[in-house]
């Protein structure tokens, strides 16, 4: 039950994941993207984000 | 008056937590001024608090469900921006960021904010962890077993280092803390928390999320029967997907008990969970989220703890009771992945026994939450001791000492990767460590959490390799090499013949 992955987790197109891979490895440099950059990887990052409720554990509707 | 925004996103259980620790530190600031950021997974718990500004709800699942859909990432910033707007135009004076994934320092990131508490981004140094008390805490699974202080604490902890201003010559300050007051989320409107009826009310929670926090359903089932049968009234609450333990219930006596035993498994949304909490006297369960919403409503709770820790993560506040079990011999069960063998040996007419007659259980350490005079939470048995009472001093007084590198240690692999790692971190203060030593790191953290099914070995270094500069955790990395030396040397454990080969430092 906990470990369950769901059936088709989202997935980033080639474009988006390249753009994601330039911007982590900039952040690790400890280079600031700018304000529009932050946006896109926050919701890049979130949009892959993947919780317990995710994956079926669900104790309140 | 303090401006401040609070990130805890999910899950629930630790929404509650963060809450709880906010709370105690806006009662100390009652003219600050809170928002709160959360996603869906536990927004109707954050809804309606008074002592918040506002609630910025995160739309996580849409945008989750939008890219399931095959829509792009700039299609759906819009809408994130959108839900963050409130944020985004105005200065807050603290950004407390209590929520450990990376992603936390990108929101931050695009917050104006004076000063910071939690994973954060800084120019020239990349990912950071503001604050000593969150850096400690974020390092956690190096020694989680052994952890003597609670979550909340720390997140009251760094805090408190806000409050006293950044000093960083002094490693740990928490003299001026005090008991926390109140701890109870969602107060009861007629009666005091913690005042038991004659014909106790009580939520048993059977499930979890995890299987090493899981006591056997038929167990339940026995304790449940007992309780019953003393006049007390039961609700047994649990998600969904645990619907079919309630099959485990036999029929007759679903039907003979009547209305003194009702279920709620998936059919209850937060704010009725609140409300139920609110509405009895009991909340008995594992290491999960009711156990917590027991707490931050009034309830007493009864924890039964298996492979977690409760002085970690246990009940918060004053008067709640944990069945703490054996720990089962290392390594098979440290993980909260897999079944946990003392727990399931617990046996329900002992906790029946304590639940009615006061009676301690043989098979396990009975402890009561209370207040350390430092104003931090502890563990307290029938005799007055604290739990982990020696622990508890070492940990405030060990420090980082790189002269304390045995030769022995570094005649392991494994240990010696690690021994490097912490040379490096100690001698370079800001920079990476090399390339070579992180490879090897991985690899035999891997291999190690592989071999030992230790999953939190690999989790420190998640977090390790996530960014953030390892200096900060050195003191961490050196309680973890000391704790794996010992624990290998108690066991007369050798390391798999595939760690042999794995590098030293090359630098």
């Amino acid at each position: 039950m906990p470990d369950r992955i769901s059936e088709s987790p989202p997935e980033l197109n080639v474009e988006d994941t390249e753009k994601r891979k330039g911007l982590l490895l900039q952040i690790k440099q400890g280079l600031a993207p700018n304000r529009d950059e932050w946006l896109w990887l926050l919701t890049a990052e979130l949009a892959l984000s993947e919780t317990r409720q995710d994956r079926g554990y669900d104790l309140a509707q | 008056m303090i401006s401040a925004f609070v990130l805890m996103p999910y899950n629930p259980g630790d929404v509650l937590m963060a809450l709880q620790a906010i709370q105690e530190w806006h009662h100390r600031h009652p003219d600050s001024v809170i928002d709160f950021i959360v996603g869906e997974d536990a927004q109707d718990l954050v809804l309606g608090i008074p002592w918040l500004r506002q609630v910025i709800p995160l739309p996580r699942q849409l945008l989750r469900a939008g890219l399931s859909e095959g829509q792009g990432i700039s299609q759906l910033q819009l809408r994130l921006k959108q839900s963050l707007e409130p944020l985004l135009n105005q200065h807050y004076d603290l950004g407390i960021n209590l929520f450990q994934g990376r992603w936390g320092a990108y929101l931050t990131a695009l917050v104006s904010t004076s000063q910071r508490v939690g994973l954060g981004f800084e120019s020239g140094a990349g990912l950071v962890v503001h604050t000593t008390w969150m850096r400690h805490l974020m390092a956690l699974p190096v020694q989680r077993e052994a952890m003597p202080v609670h979550a909340i604490d720390f997140y009251r902890l760094a805090l408190e280092e806000i409050a006293l201003g950044s000093n960083p010559s002094s490693q740990y300050r928490f003299a001026s803390l005090s008991t926390p007051t109140p701890t109870v989320i969602f107060p009861r409107a007629n009666k005091p928390a913690g005042n038991i009826t004659a014909q106790p009310k009580a939520i048993l929670h059977p499930g979890s999320a995890w299987l090493g926090k899981r006591w056997p359903i038929t167990h339940w089932v026995t304790l449940s029967q007992a309780l019953l049968q003393a006049g007390w009234q039961l609700t047994i609450t649990g998600s969904r997907e645990e619907s079919s333990l309630l099959e485990a219930w036999p029929a007759e006596m679903r039907q003979g008990f009547g209305s003194l035993l009702s279920f709620h498994f998936g059919s209850l949304t937060w704010t009725e969970f609140v409300a139920l909490g609110k509405q009895n006297d009991w909340m008995i369960s594992g290491d999960t989220v009711a156990m917590h919403l027991g707490a931050a409503t009034g309830c007493r709770v009864l924890a039964l703890f298996g492979a977690s820790n409760p002085r970690e993560t246990g009940p918060y506040g004053s008067g709640h009771f944990v069945l703490e079990t054996e720990k089962d011999p290392y390594p098979a069960n440290l993980s909260l992945a897999s079944s946990h063998g003392c727990l399931i040996a617990l046996q329900p007419q002992s906790v029946a026994d304590f639940l009615l007659r006061g009676q301690a259980p043989p098979a396990a350490r009975l402890w009561e939450t209370r207040w350390l005079p430092w104003g931090l939470q502890g563990l307290c048995n029938a005799h007055g001791q604290w739990a982990g009472e020696k622990a508890l001093n070492a940990w405030w007084n060990s420090k980082p000492d790189p002269a304390s590198a045995k030769t022995e240690m570094e005649s392991r692999p494994l240990l010696g990767a690690l021994q490097a790692a912490l040379n490096h971190a100690q001698s370079q203060v800001k920079t990476q460590i090399a390339p070579p030593t992180l490879q090897a790191l991985e690899k035999a953290e891997q291999d190690w959490a592989a071999a030992t099914r230790h999953l939190w070995v690999w989790e420190s270094y998640r977090i390790a390799l996530n960014g953030i500069p390892l200096f900060p955790l050195a003191s961490n990395l050196q309680a973890r090499a000391d704790l794996l030396y010992k624990t290998m040397q108690n066991e007369g454990r050798t390391l798999r013949k595939s760690l042999s080969g794995i590098a030293e430092d090359p630098t």
